[in-house]
C-alpha cells in the first residue's frame, strides 16, 4: 500500500501541538521508520495513516484512497481490512486470553470471518514469535515482550497491506527487539505490506528502505 | 451476535464479583414481585374454589368474614353458636339440604370437625384407609393430620385439654381412629371428623360415667333419696369410649338447644337458596346467611388492594434496581474506557459497541430472570401445598 501525504496539518484541542507534513510519499511494499523526539508527531501521524484521527487540512492518500473523504464507516471498514496496528501500550483486552486476544478483530467486525485459514494464519504468527507455551494465558500474566508479540500477532492476523507499529520494541530487550523486528520484516514482505514503524533506537533503522526524521516538520 | 456472545461470556466470567452482585440484585427485584403475583394467584383461586363448593353458609351474627372462613377453612373461631334447631328449620323449609359443624376443639393442634355423613358426601371424601365413624368416639382424620401424627386406624387420638389448669373444664376425649381420608388438597386435609354427638361430649354436653344406681363407690354420691341421686365431684367420668361403657354415654337438655358453629345449607335449586337467604335478610339478627363466594371475593378485594400497595412498593424497587444496575453500567463504561477505545481502533463499529454493551446487559437479566423464574416457582410449590390446606 503506498502512501502519499501532502500539505498536512493536524492539531489537538486544547493543545499547542501542532503537526504539519508538507509532503511524504511512500511506495507500496516498503519498510519506514519515523525516528524523532518524543512530542515531535510521530504517533499522531500513525494515528493520521489509520484513519484514528482526520487531518484539519491537505491530503493523505491510501492506495488512491483518500482517507479524510471517507465516511466514518467507510474508514473503520477501511481500517478493519487494511491496516494493521501494533500500539505503543499494545491495548490488550484483560479479560480475554493470548488466543482470544489474537482473535479480536474476527470476534468485532462483521467484515473478518474466523475461516480455517485465518487459524492456521494465527497458529503460525503464535509459533513464530515464540508464544507458543503462553496461549491460553491471561494478558496480566504476561511479561511486557510476550505482550507485545501478542499485540503483533493481533495486528498480523489479519494480513493487512499496511501494518503501523508504534516503538514495537520499545519494552524489549535487544535479542528480543531484533527477533520481533525479523518478524515484522518477514511477515510484511511475504505480503508485500508497507511498514511504518515508529522507533527510538536508531540501532534498529539498518533495514528501513526510508527513514523519516520527525524533526524536519514544521511540529511547534 | 454469536461473534461477540464469547466477548460477552469472557468478561462476565472474568469480573465473577461485579456479575454476581448484578444477578443477585436484578434477581431478587424479579423474584420478589412475581413471588408475590403468582401466591395472591394462587391464594385467590384456591380461595374461589373453595367457596365455590360451598353454596351457603348459615351462623350466628357477627363477622361475616369470619362465619365463611371459620366454616370453609375451619382456621377462625366461629362468631358463636346457633342451636341445632336452626339446621333442622333448614332441612324443614325443603329449600336445602343441611350439614352442621361444630367446630371448637382441637386434637394436637388440629380442628376436630363435628358434622354428619351428608359432609363426607357433599365433599366427595374418599377413605384411603379403615373407614368413617360407626360410633360414639370414633374419628377419621385428613390426609394431612395422618401424615403428621403418623396415625392410621385402630390408633387413639386425644382432643386437646381447653385449659389444662382448669379441673373442673372439658375432660379430653381419647378418640378412635377410624380411617385416614384421601388426600383433598384443601382444609380438610388438616383436621379431624367426628360425629356430631361426639364433638359434644367433648363439649361436655354429653358424657358417660360409673353407673350409680349400682353404687360401686359411695364417694362417688353426694346425696341420695327415692327419687333422685346428686353425684358428687369425685365422680368418675369416662374419658375413653369402649363398647363396655358406650351404653352409660347420655346427653342433657334440649337436642335442640345443642350448639352448632355453622350450617352449610345445599340448596335443591337456586329458587331455593334465594328464598333461604331471604329468610335471614332482617328477619332474624341472631342469624345470618351468605354465599361464601361472594364473601370470599369480597375479602379477596382487600387482599388485591393489599397486592397494589406491595406491586408499587415492587416498582420503586425495581426503579432502584435499575438505577444501580445503570449506575454499575455506566461507572463500568468508564472503567473499560481503554478496552472500548482499542475496538474501536481496532476497526469495531459504535453499533458493535453498543451491542456489546446492550447484549451484556441482556444476558444478565436473562440469567436472573431465569434464577427469579426458577426461584418463584419452587416457592409456589412449596407453598402450594400450605396455601391448599389453609384455604382451598
Amino acid at each position: 500500500m503506498n502512501i502519499r501525504i501532502s500539505r498536512l496539518t493536524f492539531e489537538y484541542p486544547h493543545r499547542t501541538f501542532r503537526l504539519h507534513i508538507p509532503e511524504l510519499e511512500v511506495a507500496s511494499g516498503s519498510r519506514v521508520a519515523f525516528v524523532g523526539p518524543s512530542g515531535s508527531g510521530k504517533t499522531t501521524l500513525l494515528r493520521l495513516l489509520a484513519g484514528i484521527h482526520l487531518p484539519e487540512s491537505g491530503s493523505l492518500s491510501l492506495d488512491s484512497v483518500e482517507l479524510p473523504g471517507l465516511g466514518d464507516a467507510a474508514r473503520r471498514a477501511f481500517r478493519i481490512t487494511s491496516i494493521g496496528f501494533v500500539f505503543q501500550d499494545f491495548q490488550l483486552i484483560e479479560y480475554l486470553n493470548v488466543e482470544q486476544n489474537i482473535r479480536l478483530p474476527f470476534r468485532i467486525n462483521p467484515a473478518l470471518n474466523w475461516t480455517p485459514e485465518a487459524a492456521e494464519r494465527a497458529e503460525q504468527l503464535i509459533a513464530a514469535t515464540g508464544i507458543t507455551e503462553k496461549r491460553k494465558r491471561g494478558i496480566n500474566e504476561l511479561s511486557q515482550g510476550e505482550s507485545q508479540r501478542v499485540a503483533i500477532c493481533r495486528a498480523l492476523v489479519t494480513q493487512p497491506n499496511l501494518v503501523l507499529a508504534d516503538e514495537p520494541t520499545g519494552n524489549l530487550d535487544p535479542a528480543n527487539k531484533r527477533k520481533i523486528l525479523r518478524i515484522l520484516f518477514e511477515e510484511t514482505e511475504k505480503r508485500a505490506a508497507t511498514l511504518v514503524m515508529v522507533t527510538h533506537d536508531r540501532e534498529l533503522l539498518e533495514g528501513f528502505q526510508q527513514v523519516i526524521d520527525f524533526q524536519d516538520f514544521h511540529a511547534e | 451476535m454469536n461473534k461477540i456472545f464469547p466477548l460477552i461470556w469472557h468478561y462476565l466470567a472474568h469480573n465473577k464479583g461485579k456479575t454476581l452482585t448484578l444477578i443477585v440484585c436484578l434477581t431478587a427485584a424479579l423474584y420478589l414481585p412475581l413471588t408475590v403475583h403468582w401466591l395472591v394467584g394462587l391464594l385467590q383461586s384456591e380461595m374461589v374454589r373453595r367457596a365455590e363448593a360451598t353454596p351457603i353458609v348459615i351462623g350466628p351474627e357477627g363477622s361475616r368474614f369470619d362465619l365463611v372462613l371459620h366454616a370453609l377453612s375451619f382456621q377462625t373461631e366461629s362468631p358463636g353458636t346457633i342451636p341445632r334447631e336452626t339446621s333442622r328449620r333448614v332441612a324443614e323449609s325443603g329449600y336445602a339440604t343441611p350439614i352442621p359443624l361444630f367446630v371448637r376443639y382441637h386434637a394436637r393442634g388440629h380442628p376436630i370437625v363435628g358434622t354428619t355423613l351428608d359432609y363426607f358426601e357433599f365433599r366427595g371424601f374418599r377413605v384411603a384407609e379403615g373407614h368413617l365413624p360407626t360410633r360414639l368416639g370414633d374419628c377419621v382424620v385428613g390426609w394431612q393430620v395422618a401424615q403428621r401424627l403418623g396415625l392410621e386406624p385402630g390408633d387413639r387420638l386425644l382432643s386437646d385439654p381447653e385449659d389444662v389448669f382448669d379441673l373442673g373444664g372439658v375432660y379430653p376425649l381419647d378418640m378412635r381412629v377410624t380411617g385416614v381420608l384421601e388426600r383433598s388438597r384443601s382444609p380438610d386435609d388438616r383436621a379431624v371428623f367426628v360425629d356430631l354427638n361426639t364433638a359434644w361430649v367433648i363439649e361436655g354436653i354429653g358424657h358417660g360415667h360409673e353407673d350409680l344406681d349400682a353404687g360401686s363407690d359411695p364417694e362417688s354420691i353426694l346425696e341420695r333419696d327415692d327419687e333422685r341421686i346428686i353425684a358428687s365431684p369425685a365422680l368418675r367420668t369416662h374419658t375413653r369410649i369402649t363398647p363396655e361403657n358406650l351404653d352409660s354415654f347420655h346427653f342433657h337438655g334440649d337436642p335442640d338447644d345443642f350448639p352448632l358453629t355453622a350450617v352449610i345449607a345445599v340448596p335443591n335449586d337456586e329458587r331455593g337458596a334465594t328464598l333461604l337467604l331471604g329468610r335471614y335478610v332482617g328477619e332474624d339478627s341472631r342469624y345470618q346467611a351468605w354465599r361464601p363466594l361472594e364473601v370470599t371475593e369480597e375479602l379477596l378485594g382487600m387482599v388485591i388492594q393489599l397486592k397494589r400497595f406491595f406491586d408499587v412498593h415492587h416498582l420503586l424497587m425495581s426503579g432502584v434496581v435499575a438505577l444501580f444496575v445503570a449506575l454499575v453500567m455506566l461507572l463500568s463504561l468508564r472503567l473499560r474506557r481503554a478496552e472500548v477505545e482499542t475496538m474501536f481502533h481496532l476497526g469495531c463499529s459504535r453499533g458493535t459497541l453498543f451491542m456489546l454493551q446492550a447484549a451484556e446487559l441482556a444476558v444478565l437479566l436473562l440469567i436472573s430472570a431465569g434464577l427469579a423464574l426458577v426461584a418463584a416457582w419452587i416457592t409456589v410449590q412449596a407453598a402450594r401445598t400450605w396455601i391448599q390446606t389453609l384455604t382451598g
